[in-house]
């Protein structure tokens, strides 16, 4: 046995609770469709602190950029900056094209910071797997890109063989892709102790028989899975720049200040059907945080993320990339698991892009009409 | 990479078990009785050393300590149970001082940044490596943190933990004494051990 909690027999215990009633809860039933798009400016201030007593050395910061492009559901609008940096071009990584500012400030310069505006559009998505899908199928290069293991997400050893145990007996790509994304809502949590997202290290969650976390630790051990079963995934590295319109507290951004707000996605591809989206680490995010906090499982609110959740997306949230081991160019630190945070370096080496006293961002974010 | 405390809150009995841990809650031993991996070769070893800002990188490798004991202790400053116990570390460093036992602490997967902010609160007395990529820590199969792993002078695991090990009891002490190639060292070792002339470990 890989872990010591129970694998779920796929879409038994999501069909129980799904049939419990509304009961009083009163909100926007939890269903977005696409429809208008909505537009948002989203500005990332950074200042980096140089280390106490030394004012030797360059500083180098690589800041991501929205650039990932959908256009069903996602448009980039374009970054622009205000820097004292000496130098500050966008770059790409090679292999899957995240884009983000690098720059790099002289020795002289006393308080290097930038300030990057971007503009982006998105809408809801929702992918209706009831019906038969005509979306062109994914391209060699992509598909074996999105089945492939990455430094933490393998596919092989446990996480293979949890993936086989769970979709034991599945004959069909929805019927195994359901009966991952169950069973990572019923035997995940979300950890609040965890730092940032997460690490995403997946084949140390499941070794460990402890499946907490946040989301880039849910959502990458969920994709590990989907990969495993031989049907492309990805993690989609973004941040939430609104409030939930359907009255998820915790599924939106309440207030414009988002710098805390980093959040990754799934989606999963489906023949027929293209990327649908998917977000389990969010169903366990309502689990925990929807007011008043620690929901039942069969609680209305969470009955209706886990059902909405596999194949919708709400258009709170913008998407900067769905890359994965990232090498930041003309740094001689390691790469980044993923790129959803900036990232710095100065004399003292790779800042920690989680402690705001060193390495002092911002980002905000707002809604504007066009 | 996951911290043993969650382990430990939902009950690290169950863990042992399914996880293949050896695991004695609240607080387990660092066994001689290593498990099917025992007298497995230590993988290699060699990271560079956390230094102050600007200081020169130091590179370290294991076997520069062949002949002696080491333990090697995965970490992370997140890990609550890895911070409670740092200083318990620092005493069976000082009890082992004159004794040939090397301790090397391996912070996983964290930037240097923070490792630094975290020992000006909480001095070590031995060397932090940086495992910036978490290559040893796969290398030496650690899945939970804190880790901890005996090697004896032979380059051989002798014993070993995934989670919190009481570093203060006594059987520890005899497990590391046993470890040395000289009788004469083991012996005085265990003198050590039975009159410690430090004052009280706790």
């Amino acid at each position: 046995m890989i872990t010591r909690r129970d694998f779920v027999v796929s879409g038994v215990a999501f069909s129980a609770a799904a049939m419990l009633p509304a009961g009083a809860w009163a909100q926007n039933a939890f269903a977005p469709q696409p429809g208008a798009w909505r537009n948002f400016q989203v500005v990332t201030r950074l200042e980096v602190a140089k280390p106490d007593g030394k004012t030797d050395g360059a500083v180098r910061a690589w800041v991501p950029l929205p650039a990932f492009s959908e256009d069903q559901w996602f448009r980039p609008g374009g970054s622009t900056w205000s820097t004292n940096a000496a130098t500050a071009e966008v770059v790409g990584d090679p292999r899957f094209g995240a884009q983000m500012l690098a720059l790099e400030w002289s020795a002289r310069e006393p308080a290097p910071s930038v300030e990057i505006t971007s503009k982006i559009a998105t809408r809801d998505r929702a992918v209706d797997l009831s019906k038969p899908g005509t979306a062109a199928p994914l391209g060699d290069k992509e598909r074996v890109m999105f089945l492939a293991a990455t430094d933490l997400i393998p596919t092989d050893g446990i996480v293979k063989q949890t993936s086989d145990k769970i979709t034991s007996g599945a004959k069909d790509e929805i019927t195994k892709v359901r009966a991952i994304y169950e069973w990572i809502v019923e035997n995940t949590y979300r950890n609040a102790a965890t730092r940032g997202c997460g690490v995403g290290d997946i084949a140390a969650l499941l070794k460990s028989g402890d499946l907490g976390g946040k989301c880039a630790d849910l959502n990458a051990l969920f994709v590990g899975l989907v990969r495993s079963a031989g049907i492309p995934a990805r993690d989609v590295y973004g941040l939430r720049v609104a409030p939930s319109k359907f009255g998820y507290k915790s599924l939106g951004a309440n207030s414009e200040v988002v710098t805390k707000a980093q959040h990754c996605r799934s989606e999963v591809f489906l023949s027929g059907y293209g990327w649908v989206p998917m977000d389990p680490a969010d169903v366990r995010k309502v689990v925990l945080e929807e007011p008043p906090g620690k929901l039942g499982i069969d609680d209305p609110k969470v009955v209706a993320a886990r059902k909405t959740l596999f194949g919708a997306w709400e258009g709170n949230w913008m998407a900067y990339n769905a890359a994965h081991d990232v090498a930041l160019p003309g740094s001689k630190g390691p790469k980044v698991g993923f790129l959803m945070y900036p990232q710095a370096e100065t004399v003292a080496g790779r800042l920690d892009c989680l402690d705001p006293d060193t390495f002092r961002y911002s980002i905000r974010a707002t809604e504007f009409s066009v | 990479m996951l911290c043993a405390s969650a382990l430990l809150a939902s009950g690290g009995a169950a863990a042992q078990g399914e996880a293949g841990l050896r695991l004695e809650p609240p607080h387990g031993v660092l066994s001689a009785d290593a498990g099917p991996s025992a007298l497995r070769a230590a993988p290699p070893l060699a990271l560079e050393m956390l230094a102050p800002v600007g200081a020169p990188v130091q590179q370290v490798d294991r076997a520069m300590f062949a002949g002696r004991v080491v333990l090697v202790h995965f970490f992370a400053t997140w890990c609550e149970p890895c911070r409670e116990e740092l200083p318990a570390l620092n005493r069976l460093a000082a009890r082992f001082a004159d004794l040939p036992l090397t301790l090397l602490a391996v912070d996983v997967g964290e930037v240097d940044a923070r490792v630094r902010r975290f020992i000006e609160t909480t001095p070590v007395a031995f060397p932090i490596l940086m495992d910036r990529e978490r290559l040893a820590a796969r290398a030496w199969d650690v899945s939970v943190l804190p880790a901890s792993i005996l090697v004896g002078p032979d380059g051989r695991v002798r014993a070993e933990a995934q989670g919190p090990v009481d570093w203060n009891r006594a059987e520890t002490d005899q497990t590391i004494a046993a470890l040395f190639a000289s009788a004469d060292v083991t012996r005085q070792a265990q003198e050590t051990i039975n009159h410690p002339s430090g004052g009280p470990t706790q």
